[in-house]
């Protein structure tokens, strides 16, 4: 079978230079013959470690990866957990974000692509410019002027971390792909505590694109699909959220079409309460990514063309899923009124990649 | 591969051009550049380096005078001409004898030369100098670490040196540039006496070392050895406690620190001499990026704001030359401003800023 995908590991600008380096593509045993490396920029060598099943990443660094290297993870048949950092040694790792939803061998092609438009430059410049205005702010207002919702998040607050997943890689850094995000969370991103919660205050609008990620549970891909398909509802009907103390207290469907979506989520509020902490916000910065319509995990950090929002409920592996919901209608203000996310006075332009 | 192919002006540290460009390598016949003259340059000549001659002898009797001169020597340790040999030449030198480097790593640097903003370097080795002169003390600290040293330059000897910035007649500098340091006495004699006596506290090496061998290619394997030893620093961070400018325990930071800390140990029992902070150092070059292996070029890798580094032992008084580069450490002035390095990079803030890549939904 001829290869189906082509990575030309140069293109990725996180990586930087390849002198020296080895790259080495690890992926699933089933895809290895579909999967063409571009021996173009100036590595060392080219390497390609299949992750089968039973296999650990971490057991693939210590035995099967040299260093120096930059190693790039495409997994979508096996859940690719991040190393302990201590592990990563000289290397450099961005893993694809293509196991917690269904990935096919095409889906991952369109976001290589973006994978290659991306600028680590300027999601550095962005980042810089986003925590020097959010540093000089009092609050950060989460506000939807369509829908009429204002909630205020008090970004101060110690023990919020805020999370950088964008700019370029430094040795021993790891990063997942496509990049581009600054999330906070109430805790260092691989802890849950239902006790901790964001300072968020107010009402948010629910009105985008859910994405359902599964976690690590024994789970059926038809129920996922099938919460999703529900969830989608919210794609044109907006969902109004009342937030206390960073839990979702209440919601209320701001059009008949929205009613799915509202029903799903309040049934996964019945069955696991802690889906109504607001877990995570994200603003997305890739503005190299046009949402691909459906479930993709990669779609989360569509940053339109002035950043995105998502807000994050449940965490996986402790929560059955995570779900996002990129919520372009919303608009991330510093106290003085400066956007950081979205435009000041007109809603974005929402990039959706057309259907064939 | 063949060679790269660049002209005399792409090196902004030359200045004004010269009418000769000097291009001298290793007699080995190898060339790794193809050095075209322009903008007022009239010829390029080359001269290799003969075994037994060093560079300043080649250069004084068959290198014009007022020439621009490169010196790209693979696998020859290139002692600095003295100033009589040089004159009024302008020379700068790739270090491409004291670590192993490779054709592709020689390409690389070659290239990052040519992309060096040099009068952009000058400006940052101004503002740093000024910085330091209305400083009364310093600090280098490692944010993730935890750790802090004071430098309080007003104290003993202390010798700044700048590896930066545009070319007089008769100087000498390092290629890639962008380096600036301070040493307990003149660089390039060791006194066993010095000291930088004002440097006390925590350091935390957490980065790529380099190790520096002189011109005994016997040293070569042991060397690599070193060098493979204290290669974990890059992901496992070791702390130094050093007093008056002398290391007195090395700890490592988390258990996958331990074999380099025993290294180093090892180090400083087998010769104290080590146990000395030669130098301080600080990378300004913000076009390089680091060759991921021993090379001692990697000293003026600047990351986006500087970067410090720490140079133990000096060869051949020492057999071999040590420098950790500390992308993670900052280094900051009296009022507590970062002058330079990775706090400077990422102010530090009031928002808890990190970036970890284990976020469990992917």
């Amino acid at each position: 079978m001829s290869a189906e995908i082509s990575i030309d590991p140069g293109r990725f600008s996180q990586f930087g230079a390849a002198t020296g380096s080895t790259f080495c593509l690890v992926t699933n045993p089933e895809l290895v013959e579909q999967i063409e490396v571009l021996e173009t920029a100036p590595y060392r060598r080219f390497l390609t470690v299949p992750m089968g099943a039973g296999d650990r990443f971490e057991d693939l660094l210590e035995k099967s990866i040299p260093e120096p290297a930059h190693v790039l993870v495409i997994s979508p048949h096996r859940f690719f957990a991040s190393p302990d950092p201590e592990l990563v040694g000289q290397r450099k790792i961005m893993g694809m974000a293509c196991n917690s939803t269904p990935t096919s061998l095409a889906e991952i092609r369109h976001f290589l692509g973006i994978m290659e438009r991306t600028s680590a430059a300027e999601q550095a410049a962005f980042c810089d410019t986003f925590f020097e205005i959010a540093e000089e702010s009092e609050h950060l207002a989460y506000v939807d002027p369509e829908h009429g919702t204002r909630a205020v998040l008090d970004h101060l607050r110690d023990g919020l971390v805020w999370n950088q997943q964008a700019g370029p890689l430094d040795w021993g850094d790891q990063q997942i792909v496509p990049s581009g995000e600054i999330s906070v969370l109430p805790v260092e991103i691989r802890e849950f505590d239902e006790a901790l919660k964001l300072p968020l205050e107010g009402e948010i609008t629910l009105r985008g694109y859910p994405i359902l990620h599964n976690g690590t549970p024994s789970f059926s891909r038809a129920d996922q699909a099938r919460i999703h398909s529900r969830l989608a509802a919210m794609q044109h009907h907006a969902i109004k959220a009342t937030v206390e103390d960073g839990r979702i207290t209440r919601l209320q469907a701001l059009h008949p079409g929205a009613a799915p979506a509202v029903d799903m989520l309040e049934q996964m509020f019945a069955v696991d309460s802690r889906y109504r902490i607001v877990w995570e916000i994200g603003h997305a910065l890739n503005t190299a990514l046009d949402i691909l319509p459906g479930n993709h995990a990669m779609n989360e950090v569509y940053g339109g063309t002035e950043g995105c929002l998502h807000y994050g409920l449940g965490l996986t592996p402790y929560t059955q899923y995570h779900l996002d919901i990129i919520s372009p209608d919303t608009r991330v203000l510093s106290s003085n009124g400066t956007a950081l996310i979205g435009h000041l006075d007109h809603p974005t332009v929402e990039r959706v990649v057309a259907a064939d | 591969m063949p060679p790269l192919e660049l002209t005399t002006s792409a090196f902004g540290q030359f200045g004004d051009p010269a009418e000769t460009f000097c291009l001298i390598t290793s007699a080995d016949g190898s060339t790794p550049l193809h050095l075209l003259p322009d903008r007022g340059c009239a010829r390029v000549i080359h001269r290799s380096l003969p075994a037994g001659t060093s560079l300043g002898e080649l250069i004084a009797a068959s290198v014009p005078p007022d020439a621009h001169v490169l010196a790209v020597c693979p696998g020859r340790f290139l002692d600095s001409p003295s100033a009589q040999q040089l004159g009024s030449r302008k020379l700068v030198i790739l270090p491409a004898g004291s670590t192993p480097l490779t054709a592709e790593h020689i390409r690389s640097l070659l290239e990052s030369a040519a992309r060096t903003d040099i009068a952009q370097q000058a400006v940052v080795a101004d503002e740093f100098f000024e910085r330091i002169e209305s400083s009364d003390r310093l600090a280098i600290v490692d944010d993730s670490a935890g750790t802090e040293a004071e430098f309080d330059h007003t104290v003993g000897d202390c010798v700044w040196n700048q590896q930066a910035g545009p070319l007089d007649p008769g100087d000498q500098q390092i290629f890639p540039s962008g380096k600036l340091s301070v040493t307990a006495a003149e660089i390039t004699t060791f006194r066993p006496e010095a000291r930088l006596l004002g440097l006390t506290g925590d350091l935390t090496l957490r980065g790529w070392p380099i190790v520096h061998r002189h011109a005994d290619p016997a040293d070569a394997a042991d060397q690599q050895r070193l060098f493979e030893a204290l290669a974990p620093l890059v992901s496992h961070p070791v702390t130094l406690r050093v007093a008056a400018g002398s290391v007195e325990d090395v700890t490592p930071n988390t258990p996958g620190g331990k074999p380099a800390a025993a290294a180093l140990e090892s180090l400083f029992t087998d010769d104290p001499r080590y146990r000395v902070i030669w130098e301080l150092g600080f990378g300004i070059n913000t076009t390089t990026e680091i060759i991921p292996a021993n090379c001692g070029a990697n000293e003026v890798y600047g990351a986006t704001d500087g970067v410090v580094n720490l140079g133990l032992g000096i060869t051949p008084t020492t057999r071999f030359a040590l420098a950790f580069l500390c992308p993670h450490s900052s280094l900051l002035a009296s009022d507590g401003s970062a002058v330079l390095g990775a706090r400077k990079a990422v102010p530090r803030g009031r928002m808890r800023r990190v970036s970890s890549a284990s976020c469990g939904c992917h």
